[in-house]
């Protein structure tokens, strides 16, 4: 008990520090609490993620780590039973307002799951759905698109001669670059990744944190992993939360050097030498 | 002592034990006896029927000579009509229940309770429901149409059904990725969630067919007993099945072409509903995965 | 740039619309259910009205148009029909649903169980034919007139064998394994695992089996129309030719008027209720869900 009051102080002594400089950042979190029926899963969490850059969340498993980030693009509105409150702010706007764009709002926060779920239609099918929706109907501009995206994340060659083959039989990895590109065809701000890695194959990992490197110059990035190696490799800064009595918190945030190398509550400590 | 009870006991169960066996097993042999026997009957009565002109021309002679030309076009009228109303609101009701409602929700739960209602209910009353309903009080009289709407009742819980099995062997993750893909829900439902669980929404199609081709009950009051070619939907037409029951028992000598209309309704429906049941193992099967 | 001024084009009216039309066609479910009751109903009522319930019982003969409403014969001829067919049905389909899980083959227990499904699809008019046609002149061997009570139980309990059958065998295959395990394992032979272990879990889906075919054997009507010879009488004998409450409905509603018009509607509510019943009674049971 007595950490995690320490706790409290560490994130309010960060976020007042940075608080006027209200457009380095792209999401402002502000007591966000989230419950499942009356279960509360995350309590309580006060959190700004800086623009262009990678964001780690990292914890142990079940300290909602998942469910923060579907806070993020109101993926919670799938499940009825689901409450939030608090405000999430993505430039001026209350994500949780009433009035908000919600469409334009998830165009702007794109989502890769953990397992690579493509739609079971073709692969070309996959990128042209997306963009449909969002009124792209010109042929030429939808094809160019396609082939951009695919370059981008290094499908191109691979698939060229098989874009109107099913999706689901090319490889987990090049499933999930296929997810990254159909993500990022809605040309979003944000890309926010709920631990993409962790069904592939180390060779497939590296070709996406290859690609989050590349990517974070125009995009800002909030991933979860469980990997703490990961999270050194690739983020410049790092959120920890904990599952405190069956909550999760926010333990400590900063950047990837602080939290990596001086961390200032134990539990971090402790977490994040856990892995190394 | 005790060791040869023991034994005796042990002896006495291997003996059970194989008479239960040779229960079970002629069990299953008399069964498959029976059926054989009963499809076997129609079937082979009826294929000596079964000619090109059995299946164009007209009945003559209340039907002991002629074909079943009429006959058919009148049941194609009916399975179709009944499916036209059955099948969209089918995957209507199953797309709300699945996707929209809470388990808990009031509503939900009361559709549910009248979908298992509909479904018990004897298809005689339907016949009644639809002739004083559908005959009476719509003013359709004795019609395909009123005969295809009694039956698009009848069929309704079924394709429900059916199309919510479908529903469900859709993963979430599709439900999830097309949100986070800022689809909105209408959108995601009619290009990747009903796409997905076509499998359930045809098995659902294919079990309506095979539900509506083999009543007779419901047709009796609604769509009528007339055996000439039907000039609409509003006329009066004799589907197969009332066909087949009215040769056998009105008819003395018809029994020739009543096998001969025993002989396509089986075989409509063998393959009809083979393909529903194959297409339902697959859903089972996937969602087991 | 071209995207983010498109997004919107997609607006949520569209999405609100589908779900009042999606609200609109789940309620059509209900309505049918509720229109059939008030239907069957109100065409009932006026029978009531004129009738007493007695009369249904204690005049002497079925005669509607000459006012005797005596409908006694035919309710028990239609439970007599059920409790036969069930009788025969339910311990055969409880035998093959067992051979299927515990003695055949592989191969032999899938193809049983298609052709299990595909005979649960067979309409009762082709039932209705075989029986007028093959079944009634075997029995016209042992005693005339053929067209009887016997006959109607074997073709009810054929055509609903299938459906219960169905019911039961999926009902074993979702036992829990461990069950079987730890009875094989205490050194039970098959027979005693089935009868000790299997069957009693089973209770309640045989249970919901048979009432589900009951409830398909009281609503049958063509193939009762056809093999039962349709006399109005209490059958002393299963040879005696009956009449069931549907084949009454078949028979004469086509040229039914006023009273008797209504006093068909009357077995029809009659039929309903017990059908309601049945069904209530499953559920009631199967609410508390200890077993499969």
């Amino acid at each position: 008990m007595e950490l995690l009051d320490r706790r409290e102080n560490v994130c309010e002594m960060h976020a007042e520090s940075v608080f006027n400089d209200s457009s380095r950042f792209m999401f402002c979190i502000d007591k966000l609490c989230l419950c499942y029926g009356n279960n509360m899963i995350i309590e309580n969490v006060s959190l700004n993620i800086p623009k262009n850059s990678v964001t780690s969340i990292i914890g142990p498993s079940g300290c909602g780590k998942t469910s923060f980030l579907c806070c993020l693009n109101r993926l919670t509105d799938l499940n009825e039973s689901c409450c939030v409150t608090g405000e999430v702010k993505v430039g001026d706007e209350n994500v949780y307002s009433s009035s908000v764009n919600l469409t334009e709002v998830r165009r702007k926060i794109g989502m890769l799951f953990q397992k690579p779920n493509l739609f079971p239609f073709s692969i070309w099918r996959n990128l042209e759905l997306p963009l449909k929706h969002h009124g792209v109907r010109d042929k030429e501009v939808i094809r160019l698109k396609i082939q951009n995206v695919l370059q981008n994340v290094g499908l191109w060659e691979e698939v060229e001669s098989r874009l109107h083959t099913p999706a689901l039989s090319l490889s987990g990895g090049q499933q999930q670059r296929l997810c990254l590109a159909r993500t990022l065809i809605l040309e979003p701000e944000v890309i926010l990744m709920d631990e993409p890695c962790s069904a592939l194959d180390p060779m497939s990992t590296k070709k996406i944190e290859e690609l989050i490197m590349e990517l974070k110059g125009n995009y800002t990035i909030v991933i979860v992993t469980h990997n703490i190696a990961q999270a050194k490799r690739i983020s410049d800064h790092v959120a920890f939360f904990w599952n405190h009595e069956g909550k999760g918190v926010l333990v400590e945030q900063g950047t990837a050097d602080k939290i990596f190398n001086y961390p200032k509550h134990e539990l971090t400590a402790a977490y994040v030498n856990s892995g190394a | 002592m005790s060791e040869q009870a023991v034994r005796l006991e042990r002896g006495s169960h291997y003996d059970l034990d194989n008479l239960a066996t040779f229960i079970a097993w002629s069990g299953f042999i008399v069964v498959v006896l029976i059926f054989v026997w009963i499809l076997g009957e129609i079937l082979v009565n009826g294929i000596s029927v079964i000619s090109w002109e059995f299946l164009t021309e007209s009945p003559g002679n209340a039907g002991r000579s002629g074909g079943i030309l009429p006959i058919l076009v009148s049941t194609g009228v009916i399975v179709f009509i009944c499916l036209a109303f059955a099948l969209p609101m089918g995957v209507a009701t199953a797309v709300y229940l699945n996707e929209y409602t809470l388990k808990d929700s009031r509503f939900a739960k009361f559709i549910n309770i009248s979908i298992d209602v509909l479904a018990a209910i004897p298809s005689i009353i339907y016949g009644l429901f639809g002739f004083v309903f559908f005959n009476n009080v719509l003013g359709f009289g004795f019609s395909l149409l009123s005969g295809g709407l009694t039956l698009a009742c009848m069929v309704l819980p079924f394709v429900i059904r059916a199309s919510i099995d479908g529903l469900k062997a859709v993963p979430d993750a599709y439900r999830e990725s097309s949100t986070a893909l800022a689809m909105s829900k209408s959108a995601s439902l009619f290009y990747v969630i009903i796409p997905s669980a076509m499998p359930g929404i045809i098995a659902g199609f294919l079990l309506g067919i095979g539900r509506a081709l083999a009543e007779t009950a419901a047709l009796l009051f609604t769509s009528g007993y007339v055996d000439r070619m039907p000039s609409g939907v509003m006329d009066s037409g004799r589907a197969l099945s009332i066909h087949v029951y009215d040769l056998a028992m009105n008819v003395s000598g018809g029994d020739a072409n009543a096998y001969g209309s025993a002989f396509v309704l089986i075989v409509v429906l063998l393959v009809v509903n083979s393909m529903a049941i194959y297409i339902g193992n697959k859903i089972q099967r996937r969602q087991l995965r | 740039m071209t995207l983010s001024k498109n997004s919107t084009s997609y607006p949520s009216i569209a999405d609100s619309v589908l779900k009042w039309l999606l609200v609109a066609v789940g309620g059509l479910s209900i309505v049918i259910m509720m229109l059939i009751t008030v239907f069957i109903f109100t065409e009932s009522i006026s029978a009531f009205k004129i009738i007493d319930i007695e009369r249904f019982f204690f005049d002497e003969r079925w005669n509607p148009t000459a006012g005797e409403f005596y409908m006694l014969p035919m309710l028990v001829g239609s439970l007599l029909l059920m409790a036969g067919s069930i009788a025969i049905a339910v311990p055969l389909a409880v035998l093959v649903a067992v051979f299927n899980n515990f003695y055949a083959p592989k191969v032999l227990s899938v193809a049983c169980r298609r052709l299990v499904e595909i005979l649960a699809g067979i309409p009762s008019v082709v039932y209705g034919l075989w029986g007028l046609v093959t079944l009634v002149p075997m029995i016209i061997m042992i005693q005339s007139p053929g067209t009887s009570l016997l006959a109607g139980i074997i073709v009810l309990a054929i055509m609903i064998f299938p459906t219960i059958t169905i019911l039961i065998d999926s009902a074993i295959r979702s036992l829990p394994k461990h069950y079987i395990e730890a009875s094989v394992a205490i050194g039970l032979k098959r027979w005693s695992t089935i009868i000790s272990v299997v069957l009693p879990a089973l209770r309640k889906s045989i249970f919901a089996g048979s009432i589900l075919g009951a409830a398909r054997a009281i609503g049958e009507t063509m193939a009762v129309l056809m093999v039962c010879g349709n006399v109005v009488q209490l059958p002393d004998s299963v040879f005696e030719p009956m009449r069931a409450l549907t084949s009454n409905i078949a028979l004469e509603m086509a040229y039914a008027m006023e009273l008797h018009r209504s006093s068909l509607f009357v077995s029809a509510l009659l039929l309903l209720c017990i059908v309601f019943v049945m069904m209530f009674g499953k559920e009631m049971i199967l609410r508390d869900k200890n077993h499969v």
